[in-house]
C-alpha cells in the first residue's frame, strides 16, 4: 500500500502543472466574457480579449464586417448602418450598442451605431452580439441585434499602456490609459485621438471624402456597488455624400460632440440594479454644392426649394432612469424591470443659401416608460425556458401617435456538455423612432409601429478540439417603414418575409491556434413591388495563429448576391510581434486586394437613377506600437 | 491499480475553471513557502477562490494558528496576524515590507512577484520554479 502511495505521488508530482502552465491557463480561463455571457439572452458571437488583441481590432466595425448575416455597412454620412436602405439616412435603430451596463444611443436616431459604430476598441475588453431579437432585460427599447462592449477595468488591468498608431492616407492614432485600484475603489482612465483618412472618390468632377478626426475620453471609478462613468467624445470631419438626394456636393462636414454621466448600482448580493444615466449631444453638418448643380428640398409635403447650401445643428438630450430585481424561487428565475427615458430633440435650426420658412418639427419631446417581466425557469441541469414580456408606453409631446409597444419571447435551451440547443419565438412591435418621423426631408409623423415575428433556432457541437454551429431563422414583418415614390416615409403594404441560415466551424489546433470558417444566407422578400427579392451569401475564413512571439491573423471576408455589385472579397491579414511582454509592434492590412464589396448610394432619380459606388472598406495599412507599464 | 492510476491521472489534470486555477496557484504558492504537506493559512478578508477549493490546506479561522496569512485586504488586518508570514493578492500589498510577496493581476496578465530581501529576511527558499519571479 506504501508503495502504491509513493507511486501515485512522483506520478502527481510528474504530471502536476507548472507555475508557468498554470498562469497561462488561468488567463486564458479568467477571460472577462466567460462572466458577462448569456448564452439564454440570444445567439452570441464573443469576441475575446485574446481575439480582440491577436485580430488587432481596432474599432467596432473591424468585428462588425465578418458578422453573419448582415456585415457593416456605412451610410450617406459615412456613418455606421449595418442595416443602411439608402437614401433613408439611418437604418440600424434596433441594432442597440451598450457600453458595461449603458445604452450608448442618439435620442432622435433611435440607437447608437450611428455615433459608435466606428468608435476604437483600445480601451475594450471584450465584445458579445446577441443576434435573433435578443433577451428584453438589456434596455428600455426592444433590439433585433445587442452589442455589448465591456470596458477594461483595474481588476485585470492596473498599470497603463500607451499605443500609437500610423496608416494609409496619414491616418494616426494614439490613446492612453491607466487603471488603479485603493482597498476600497479602483479607476480607469483612457483618452484617445484619431485621425481616421480614407481613400478619396471623384464623381461628378466633385471629390468625396470621409477624413474624421475624434476625441474621446473615458474614465471610471467603482467600489463593489457602485461605477461611475464619464464618456466623452468629440469628432469632425466630412460627411462623403452628404443626406440629400439630388447631386454630389462640393464640400461636406459634420462635427458632433457627446457627453454622457452614468451610474450604476447593486445591492442584495446583487440582484437589485439601479441605474441612472444622462447624455448630451450637439452636432452640426454642412454642405455646399455648386451654384450650377443646386439640390431640393421640400420646405413642406408639396413644395421644394432649391439651394446651394444646407447648415443644420441638431440637438440631443436624454436621462435614462431603470430599477431591475431578480429572484430565484425554486425552478424560478424571476427577473423584472422598470426604465424610464426621457429624450429632447430639435433640428429645427437649419439655415440655407436662400431665405426658407421656418421649419416645424411635429414634437421635440418622447417620454418613454417601460416594464419587463422575465422568467428563467431550469427544468433540470440540462432543460431551461425563458419567458418575456415587455410593454413601452411612448409618450410624445404634441399631437402624433403615441406607440404602445408590446414584445414577447419564449425560448428553450438545452446544453449538456457537448450539445446546445437553443430555440427563440419573439413577436416584437417596434415604435417608429424620432429621426423618420420628424425628419424635414422625408418625415411623417403619422408612421405606425412595426411589427416583427420571428423563429431562430441554434445547433451547437462543442469537443476539445473544434465548434459547429448551425442556425436558421424565419420571420416576417408588417409595417415596416419605407421610403414612398413622394420622398415620404411610409409603411409597407407588404408582409415582408425572411429567412435566414448560417453555418460556422471553429478548429482548435495546437496550443492557441484556430481555424473558423462561417457561411451565412440571407433571403429578404422584396420591400417594393417590382423590386426584386434580397438573397445574399457571406463566407467567412479566418485564422489566428500564435508561434514563438509572433501573432498571425488572416481573414476573407466574400460576399455574393448582392443585386447590381458585384461579389466581394475581402482579405485582411496581420502579425504582431511582441518584443517583450511590455512592448508590440503590429503590422496589419485591411481590403489588402482593393476586392471588398461595394455599396452603392444614390445620387440623381432623376432624369435616370444615378450612383455613386465605392468599397464598404478602403484599402489600407497600419503599423503601430504599444507599451505597457 | 491500473484503474486507480487512471482515474488519479485524469482527476489531476482535468480542466479547470478560473477559481479552481487561481486555488491552484495559490496552492502552489503556499506549498512552496510553506513547506509542510497541509499548511495552515488565514484568510483576510475573502478569497472565494482558496474557499471553494481549499484541497490540501487546513483554513484556519484564527490568525494565531496560521502558517501563512492570505491577504484580500491590508485593511483591518487583526493585531493577531502582525508577526506573522503575510501574502498580498494585489501588487498594492507590497508597499507593505511585511508582505513577503503577491499574486495580482497588472497589464491585463496574471503575475506573481516576490522581494528576495523579504524571502531572505523570513529565511525562505523557493524552489527554482519561482526564480524568474522573484525580483532581486
Amino acid at each position: 500500500m506504501k508503495g502504491l502511495f509513493l507511486i501515485l505521488v512522483m506520478i502527481n508530482i510528474l504530471f502536476a502543472e507548472s507555475i508557468d502552465t498554470l498562469l497561462k491557463d488561468y488567463k486564458q480561463e479568467s477571460d472577462l466574457s466567460k462572466q458577462t455571457k448569456s448564452e439564454s439572452a440570444g445567439n452570441l458571437v464573443v469576441f475575446t480579449r485574446d481575439d480582440l488583441e491577436r485580430m488587432q481590432v481596432e474599432t467596432l466595425s473591424d468585428v462588425l464586417k465578418s458578422l453573419r448575416f448582415f456585415s457593416y455597412q456605412e451610410n450617406r454620412l459615412g456613418q455606421a448602418d449595418s442595416l443602411n436602405q439608402d437614401p433613408i439616412t439611418y437604418y440600424s435603430k434596433s441594432i442597440r450598442v451598450y457600453l458595461n451596463e449603458n445604452e450608448l444611443f442618439s435620442p432622435i436616431a433611435g440607437s447608437g451605431l450611428i455615433l459608435f459604430g466606428n468608435m476604437e476598441m483600445d480601451f475594450i475588453d471584450h465584445i458579445e452580439i446577441y443576434e435573433g431579437f435578443p433577451s428584453f432585460d438589456f434596455g428600455v427599447e426592444p433590439a433585433t441585434m445587442v452589442i455589448r462592449l465591456y470596458t477594461k477595468t483595474a481588476k485585470h488591468d492596473e498599470g497603463g499602456r500607451v499605443k500609437a498608431i500610423i496608416g494609409s492616407y496619414g491616418t494616426n492614432k494614439q490613446n492612453a490609459y491607466y487603471a488603479n485600484s485603493t482597498e476600497d475603489l479602483s479607476y480607469f482612465i483612457y483618452a484617445n485621438s484619431l485621425k481616421n483618412n480614407k481613400e478619396q472618390y471623384e464623381h461628378d468632377n466633385e471629390t468625396l471624402k470621409k477624413d474624421r478626426i475624434t476625441k474621446r475620453f473615458y474614465s471610471s471609478i467603482e467600489n463593489d456597488n457602485h461605477k461611475l462613468e464619464l464618456h466623452l467624445l468629440k469628432t469632425e470631419g466630412d460627411a462623403f455624400i452628404g443626406s440629400i438626394v439630388g447631386n454630389i456636393p462640393q464640400e461636406t462636414s459634420e462635427e458632433s460632440s457627446y457627453a454622457s454621466l452614468s451610474l450604476n448600482s447593486k445591492f442584495i448580493h446583487d440582484s437589485l440594479k439601479i441605474s441612472l444615466s444622462y447624455l448630451k449631444i450637439n452636432s452640426n453638418f454642412s454642405y455646399t454644392y455648386d451654384p450650377l448643380k443646386p439640390v431640393f428640398i421640400p420646405l413642406d409635403h408639396t413644395t421644394v426649394a432649391s439651394i446651394n447650401s444646407l447648415d443644420q445643428n441638431i440637438n440631443e438630450e436624454s436621462f435614462t432612469a431603470s430599477i431591475k430585481k431578480e429572484w430565484e424561487i425554486g425552478l424560478h428565475t424571476l427577473s423584472t424591470g422598470v426604465q424610464y427615458r426621457y429624450k429632447h430633440f430639435n433640428l429645427t435650426d437649419v439655415t440655407f443659401n436662400i431665405p426658407t420658412p421656418p421649419i416645424t418639427q411635429a414634437y421635440f419631446r418622447e417620454d418613454i416608460y417601460s416594464f419587463f417581466l422575465q422568467d428563467l425557469i431550469s427544468l433540470n441541469e440540462n432543460n431551461v425556458i425563458t419567458l418575456s414580456i415587455m410593454n413601452q408606453i411612448y409618450d410624445r409631446e404634441g399631437s402624433v401617435k403615441n406607440p404602445n409597444t408590446l414584445q414577447l419571447r419564449a425560448g428553450y435551451i438545452y446544453t449538456d456538455k457537448a450539445y446546445i440547443s437553443k430555440t427563440f419565438l419573439s413577436r416584437q412591435e417596434f415604435a417608429s423612432e424620432p429621426y423618420m418621423t420628424i425628419s424635414p426631408h422625408y418625415g411623417n409623423a403619422d408612421l405606425k409601429s412595426e411589427t416583427y415575428t420571428s423563429l431562430f433556432q441554434e445547433f451547437s457541437y462543442k469537443n476539445e478540439d473544434s465548434l459547429s454551429k448551425m442556425i436558421l431563422g424565419y420571420g416576417y414583418t408588417k409595417n415596416l417603414p419605407i421610403l414612398s415614390s413622394a420622398f415620404i416615409m411610409e409603411n409597407s403594404d407588404e408582409k415582408i418575409e425572411a429567412f435566414t441560415a448560417a453555418l460556422e466551424y471553429t478548429l482548435f489546433f495546437r496550443e492557441k491556434d484556430k481555424l473558423e470558417l462561417q457561411a451565412s444566407y440571407v433571403y429578404v422578400s422584396s420591400v417594393y413591388q417590382g423590386i426584386e427579392d434580397t438573397n445574399h451569401y457571406n463566407y467567412v475564413i479566418r485564422s489566428l495563429n500564435s508561434y514563438l512571439k509572433f501573432d498571425i491573423f488572416n481573414e476573407l471576408i466574400i460576399n455574393t448576391g448582392r443585386s447590381h455589385i458585384d461579389s466581394g472579397y475581402n482579405y485582411s491579414a496581420g502579425v504582431k510581434y511582441q518584443v517583450n511582454p511590455d512592448f508590440h509592434l503590429s503590422f496589419k492590412g485591411v481590403n489588402i486586394f482593393d476586392t471588398a464589396l461595394n455599396k452603392r448610394y444614390l445620387n440623381k432619380f432623376s432624369p435616370t437613377l444615378n450612383y455613386v459606388e465605392v468599397p464598404t472598406e478602403d484599402r489600407r495599412f497600419f503599423l503601430s506600437m504599444e507599451y505597457l507599464f | 491499480m491500473i484503474k486507480i492510476l487512471i482515474f488519479f491521472f485524469i482527476i489531476t489534470t482535468l480542466h479547470a475553471s478560473d477559481t479552481n486555477l487561481e486555488s491552484k496557484i495559490f496552492k502552489n504558492i503556499i506549498h512552496a513557502i510553506v513547506q509542510k504537506e497541509h499548511p495552515t493559512i488565514y484568510i483576510h478578508k475573502k478569497l472565494n477562490s482558496l474557499s471553494n477549493h481549499p484541497g490540501g490546506l487546513n483554513i484556519s479561522s484564527k490568525c494565531e494558528d496560521a502558517d501563512l496569512v492570505i491577504l484580500s485586504t491590508l485593511k483591518g488586518l487583526p493585531q493577531k496576524c502582525q508577526g506573522k508570514l503575510l501574502f498580498g493578492s494585489r501588487y498594492s500589498h507590497l508597499k507593505n515590507s511585511n508582505v513577503i510577496g503577491s499574486f495580482f493581476w497588472q497589464k491585463g496578465r496574471p503575475n506573481i512577484l516576490f522581494y528576495k530581501d523579504r524571502l531572505k529576511k523570513n529565511q525562505i527558499k523557493l524552489d527554482n520554479s519561482f526564480d524568474k519571479y522573484i525580483e532581486k
